[in-house]
C-alpha cells in the first residue's frame, strides 16, 4: 500500500516525470546551449524555466532550509551558464547541472558546519492542522537527513526522491556504479537507523 | 557447467545480503541477477530478508517523500540572470585589461624592459632573503633603542660637547651629588647621557638599562674596551 500511495505520490511522481521529459528533450536542448553560448538572454529564460524547480528542490533537499536553497540553486545556475564552454556535451545536461548544485550545495555546507548549526525550516502559521502535522513530519524527517553524511545524503535524494537510476547518479557524482551501490545501502541503513531512533 | 555449479554453490548467503537493495531497486547487472536468484529459490532465510527490506525500502522513501516541494521565489529569475550579468561584466571587464596588457608588451622593447625589471625585482628579493637576520637585526636593535651619544665613549661624548658650548666637560661633574652645586649661569640643557633616560617611554627603559653602564667605575670600563658599536 506504501509502494502504490509513492508512487502516486503528485508531487514526487511529477518530479520524476519531469526528469524523464527533460532527458528526452535533448536534441532542442543541445540547440538552446548554442544559443546560450551566444549570451541569448531568451535562452537562459527557457534553460531557467525547465530546470529551475528540480535545482531548487535539490538544493532544499540537500540544505533544508528555503533560502539557502535558493541561494545555493541561484549559484548553481550562475555557474553552470558561465562556464557553458566546459560542457562538452559528453553527458545530459542535465546531470551536468545537478552536479554544480550538489558541489555547491557541499561547499556551503561545509561552510555552514564551520559556523551556525544549518536547521531546516517551515513556515508553520500556514498550514491547516492536518497540514501541520504533515509538516512536523517533514521537519523530523529533514533534520533525520541532516544527520547523514553530506556524500552518503546526496546519493539517498538523488535516488529516493529525485527518482534518478545508478547510471545517472553515478554520472551527476562522478563515481562508479559500485559505488553508488554500497553508498546507497549504507546511506538507508543509517537514516533507518535515525528515523528508529528519534521514533522511539 | 560444472564450474557454473561450482560457482553457484560458493554464493552463500553472505554474497547475497548486499545485493539485495539493488535487487529491489532493479539495478543488478545479469550475471549478479542470475546467481541471486539461483540463490534465493534455495534459501529461505535470505527471502525472509529480503521480504523484510523491501517493506523497510518502500516506507524509507514515503518517509522521505514527506518533505514537500518548494516553489521557487517569482524573482529567482530575475536575480539569476542579474548575477549572470555582473558576472559577465566582470569576465569581459578582465579580458579587456589582459588584450590591453597584451598589446602592450607585444613590442619588443616593453618585453625586454618588464622582463629585465622583474629579473631586477626578483634578484633583490633573493639577495635580502640570503642576507643572515640576526646581524641585520641586533644593528637596529642597538640603533632604535640608544642615542648616538651613549654609544660612543665618553672621552668622544666630552669632545662634542665642548665643540656645543665652549668650555671642558669632566666626568666628575655628572656625579648625582655634583649636579645641584652647577652655577645658575651654566648652560642649562646639559645633558647627561644618565638623565637622557627620563624621555624613555618605560617599555623601553629595560632595554635602554641593559646596554647604558648604570655606574661610573662601568662607564670607565666600557670606554676602555671602546664604542659598543
Amino acid at each position: 500500500v506504501d509502494a502504490i500511495r509513492v508512487l502516486t505520490s503528485p508531487q514526487w511522481s511529477n518530479s520524476i516525470a519531469s526528469t524523464q521529459r527533460a532527458a528526452s528533450c535533448c536534441n532542442d536542448e543541445a540547440q538552446l546551449i548554442a544559443r546560450c553560448r551566444a549570451r541569448e538572454r531568451a535562452a537562459f529564460e527557457q534553460l531557467l524555466n525547465r530546470y529551475r524547480e528540480r535545482v531548487v528542490n535539490l538544493a532544499y533537499s540537500l540544505l533544508g532550509s528555503r533560502d539557502d536553497a535558493e541561494d545555493a540553486a541561484q549559484e548553481a545556475f550562475v555557474k553552470a551558464f558561465s562556464s557553458l564552454n566546459q560542457f562538452r556535451g559528453d553527458a545530459k545536461f542535465w546531470t551536468w547541472l545537478y552536479r554544480i548544485t550538489v558541489n555547491v550545495c557541499h561547499a556551503r555546507g561545509r561552510r555552514a558546519s564551520h559556523g551556525a548549526i544549518n536547521d531546516c525550516e517551515y513556515d508553520l502559521q500556514h498550514f491547516s492542522s492536518q497540514e501541520h502535522n504533515q509538516t512536523t513530519t517533514a521537519t523530523e524527517v529533514q533534520q533525520a537527513l541532516l544527520q547523514i553524511s553530506p556524500t552518503l545524503r546526496s546519493v539517498l535524494v538523488l535516488r529516493e526522491m529525485h527518482g534518478l537510476s545508478y547510471e545517472e547518479i553515478a554520472q551527476v557524482l562522478e563515481i562508479p556504479i559500485g559505488t553508488v551501490r554500497s553508498r546507497l545501502n549504507e546511506a538507508r541503513s543509517k537514516f533507518r537507523a535515525i528515523w528508529q531512533e528519534d521514533e522511539t | 557447467m560444472k564450474i557454473f555449479k561450482a560457482f553457484s554453490v560458493s554464493f552463500s548467503c553472505r554474497d547475497a545480503q548486499p545485493l539485495l537493495s539493488t535487487h529491489i531497486d532493479g539495478a543488478l547487472n545479469e550475471s549478479q541477477q542470475k546467481q541471486l536468484d539461483a540463490h534465493l529459490t534455495s534459501c529461505e532465510a535470505c527471502r525472509t530478508e529480503l521480504r523484510k527490506l523491501r517493506r523497510h525500502q518502500e516506507n524509507l522513501t514515503h518517509v522521505l517523500r514527506q518533505i514537500p516541494r518548494i516553489t521557487p521565489s517569482p524573482d529567482f529569475d530575475l536575480r539569476v540572470l542579474a548575477s549572470l550579468e555582473l558576472q559577465q561584466q566582470k569576465q569581459s571587464a578582465l579580458l579587456d585589461f589582459c588584450d590591453k596588457l597584451d598589446a602592450i608588451f607585444a613590442r619588443p622593447i616593453l618585453r625586454l624592459f618588464a622582463s629585465s625589471a622583474f629579473g631586477l625585482v626578483g634578484g633583490l628579493i633573493l639577495v635580502s632573503a640570503l642576507i643572515p637576520r640576526g646581524t641585520m637585526g641586533a644593528a637596529q636593535n642597538i640603533e632604535t633603542t640608544s642615542p648616538q651619544i651613549a654609544m660612543s665613549p665618553p672621552s668622544q661624548s666630552f669632545a662634542r660637547m665642548a665643540q656645543i658650548y665652549g668650555r671642558d666637560f669632566s666626568l666628575e661633574e655628572f656625579e648625582p651629588e655634583q649636579n645641584s652645586s652647577h652655577p645658575d649661569n651654566s648652560p642649562q640643557p646639559i645633558t647627561n647621557p644618565v638623565d637622557r633616560r627620563s624621555n624613555i617611554p618605560p617599555q623601553k627603559e629595560k632595554q635602554w638599562n641593559a646596554i647604558l653602564p648604570s655606574k661610573k667605575s662601568d662607564l670607565v670600563s666600557s670606554s676602555s674596551r671602546g664604542s659598543l658599536c
